[in-house]
């Protein structure tokens, strides 16, 4: 097993950098006299951590779940969608307009229409959710779809496969790399979609609590909300890449 | 239009969904109002997406011609898009005040990851058969861009600009929720307050037509520039 | 000018995870001024990888290559050299003029190279008349490469190297391509190496066929023809025409081996 140490040495590595980083910004702030409004020393960041800990807790886990519940909902939803469309040319072109005019429609115009309709609560983030990520996962999808080698396609229309099969043995594998490539894409706007329709509806997740505590002026609490929120965007990047990796080790070259 | 005018009338539809002659009424009610509004969030929105495009473009220029810096460009581009726009605009908020120049910093960050991807995508795009024939004619590095990279980037520069259009428009109106004086968001956001249902569906619908607007601008310009098909494979 | 090529002993080798691959082993050739040698050989002997060399897109690990007394990338910053890719290689929006203009407009006029033809003349020379302003897309796979052919004679080349050019195209638009490329050569005055894998081809466009055998690639023989010029697709079916079609035959599949070399001899000879 050769990943193992260089995955600890990476580990070690981005640990120094940040203690590294964390002692020059408190050393900076010392040295210049920088007032905390602009940036608080990483100290009383880290004391707001622990007293608003209770807090935190529970604003991430609420947008956690709703981008959790609305990008697995929108994924199914997605995948369902784009194999139909893909087999049913017609009902493509008839549903392709609608799904494009959502798509163009920005996050912060649909949340309020989303949130007289459901409501205020996590209804209206989870289905924000799912509008926003949407899109991407059944764009790439479908192109994932087309893209299978129509020899293969027709080597099994020979062996007088069924169209479930055709799906199952071709068009599948050869679409998972672009399905990654859209959850990736999907999955970064969850987490911003989630926190948005906080922002319009008032709900206790992570954005709200970044907005209030913004314009409550306490900039700790504020700066523990936003690393606490990139932190959280990472750790999901970083899970999507992961996953893709790991279910598409026979492919070296990443699609576009 | 018809039939949501009608049913409206006859009662069938819930308070949420107003007719459509309620919204237009709403757009007479204050058209100035909402006029410069619209005005507010297009010039930030405008403005953002200017200084997107110049600096992922020269980014992306840059990295086409030194290809160490190319890793280090593309990682903090995605390391500066993996930051919230949420958690952006509170801080920028902080540091360069409430104003114009905080919200078009905004828009330029909610859209110049697509911009700086596509470039990167394009000035790489190029055919390494091409770029041997202008290696045959040593060809100046210019010359090279001029005539081969920059012409086979451009379907993907397009995708570029279509897709951060939108969101230059989507980052101008987040930023007004953090308390703006004026703009579309802003209108959005007092109707909501205020359950004004005409007025959340007109600031709504003028947002998605600035965001369409943007999008379909440049496909405009896309399909007048890029007037050739593309490459054919000529293969028997 | 046309110019001479000598390749002395030029070798090409790769790492390839840890391990040296010899793509070409001490290839030796050498081609007067205003001849015509073709290459011939298997995929992989290392044909192409020859004649990159000489156009000094690649390197060659060891050996020499001069054309003329000049080593490749003088003559390449010379301009002196014509190249015809596989695929036309034809920028998409440039128009049929515009791509035949293409070194033109690279070099620029500041070069001394003086020697150059106008694009208008060479769409004559290559029968495009009335496609000078089409684009690539609009024409046929013969009518591109004719295209990247009067582009590559457009600086009036010293030397024009040509990589299976005819390759992607049906045999009977290849046939009427190489009477035409022969005419164009005839023409132009200029040095030409022509890679194939053809053999007929080999045969009826050049003066000197050079046999290349893989693994690793090397030069094995040289095999000249003694058909006169111009050719006419009736020496085809000349004697002379046979033999050194069989000739180049023995020489691909080895004359050591008894066995191989009489199967080759029995497989059905030219259909023409």
């Amino acid at each position: 097993m050769r990943a193992a140490p260089t995955f600890l040495k990476r580990l070690s590595m981005v640990f120094l950098v940040t203690v590294i980083l964390l002692g020059a910004w408190q050393m900076a702030i010392v040295a210049f006299r920088i007032p905390p409004y602009l940036l608080p020393t990483p100290a009383s960041v880290g004391a707001a951590f622990i007293t608003n800990r209770a807090t935190l807790i529970d604003h991430t886990a609420f947008t956690l779940l709703s981008a959790f519940i609305g990008l697995a909902v929108s994924g199914l939803l997605a995948i369902g969608l784009a194999v139909l469309f893909v087999t049913y040319k017609p009902v493509s072109q008839a549903a392709m307009p609608v799904v494009i005019l959502f798509r163009s429609a920005p996050v912060t115009a649909v949340a309020p229409l989303i949130m007289l309709f459901v409501g205020r609560g996590i209804a209206t983030s989870v289905v924000v959710v799912v509008i926003v990520s949407f899109f991407p996962i059944l764009v790439n999808m479908m192109r994932g779809l087309m893209r299978a080698d129509p020899n293969a396609l027709e080597l099994l229309h020979v062996y007088g496969a069924t169209r479930w099969q055709h799906i199952r043995y071709v068009q599948a594998p050869y679409s998972l790399p672009f399905l990654f490539a859209g959850l990736r894409v999907a999955s970064a706007s969850a987490v911003l979609g989630a926190m948005l329709s906080e922002w319009v509806t008032g709900s206790p997740g992570l954005g709200v609590l970044i907005l209030e505590s913004g314009v409550m002026r306490e900039i700790e609490t504020l700066w523990a909300a936003v690393i606490t929120s990139v932190v959280f965007a990472l750790i999901v990047f970083a899970l999507t890449s992961a996953a893709e990796k790991a279910v598409l080790h026979w492919k070296a070259a990443q699609p576009t | 239009m018809l039939l949501l005018e009608l049913s409206k009338h006859a009662g069938y539809l819930p308070v949420t969904l107003p007719a459509p002659s309620q919204v237009w009424s709403a757009l007479l009610a204050n058209p100035r109002g909402i006029g410069l509004a619209l005005g507010e969030t297009t010039m930030n929105a405008i403005r953002g997406y200017a200084v997107a495009i110049v600096v992922a473009l020269g980014a992306a220029f840059i990295a086409a011609f030194v290809a160490a810096l190319r890793p280090t460009i593309y990682n903090l581009g995605v390391g500066l898009s993996s930051i919230p726009l949420i958690a952006a605009t509170p801080l920028l908020a902080l540091w360069l005040g409430n104003g114009p120049l905080t919200r078009s910093l905004i828009a330029g960050l909610a859209s110049y990851f697509p911009l700086l991807v596509g470039a990167m995508q394009g000035f790489r795009a190029y055919e390494t058969n091409h770029m041997e024939l202008f290696h045959v004619y040593s060809a100046s590095r210019w010359r090279v861009f001029r005539f081969l990279i920059l012409p086979s980037s451009l379907p993907y520069l397009f995708t570029g600009f279509k897709l951060a259009a939108p969101l230059a428009v989507l980052g101008s109106l987040t930023a007004e929720l953090t308390g703006a004086e004026n703009g579309i968001g802003v209108l959005m956001l007092n109707a909501l307050f205020n359950f004004d249902i005409k007025m959340v569906w007109l600031t709504v619908l003028v947002a998605c037509a600035m965001s369409g607007a943007g999008y379909a601008i440049w496909a405009l310009i896309e399909r007048l520039t890029i007037y050739w098909e593309a490459p054919s494979n000529s293969s028997g | 000018m046309p110019k001479d090529l000598t390749v002395k002993d030029a070798s090409k080798w790769f790492d390839s995870r840890g391990q040296q691959v010899i793509a070409l082993d001490r290839a030796s050739l050498s081609l007067p001024a205003g001849g015509f040698g073709a290459i011939i050989g298997p995929s992989g002997c290392g044909k192409s990888t020859l004649l990159r060399m000489v156009a000094d897109i690649i390197a060659p690990s060891a050996g020499s290559i001069l054309v003329g007394n000049e080593k490749p990338s003088t003559a390449r910053l010379e301009h002196a050299i014509g190249f015809v890719f596989q695929s036309a290689t034809l920028l998409p929006w440039r128009t049929v003029r515009e791509n035949i203009a293409l070194p033109l407009a690279i070099v620029g006029r500041k070069s001394k190279r003086v020697a150059r033809r106008t694009p208008d003349e060479l769409i004559e020379l290559v029968s495009l008349q009335g496609f000078e302003d089409a684009l690539p897309a609009q024409l046929s796979g013969g009518m591109q490469q004719r295209v990247s052919i009067a582009r590559a004679l457009v600086l009036a080349p010293d030397i024009l190297l040509l990589d299976e050019p005819f390759g992607a195209l049906d045999e009977i638009t290849r046939q009427r391509m190489n009477l035409e490329l022969l005419r164009i050569w005839a023409e132009s005055s200029t040095t030409a190496l022509l890679v194939t894998h053809s053999i007929d081809e080999a045969v009826f466009m050049a003066d000197s066929v050079f046999v290349m055998s893989p693994r690793p690639g090397r030069i094995s023989q040289v095999v000249d023809v003694p058909l006169p010029r111009p050719r006419t697709l009736q020496m085809m079916s000349s004697k002379i025409f046979f033999d050194t079609v069989n000739r180049v035959r023995e020489g691909l599949y080895g004359i050591d081996a008894q066995g191989t070399a009489d199967l080759a001899a029995g497989a059905p000879a030219v259909v023409q």
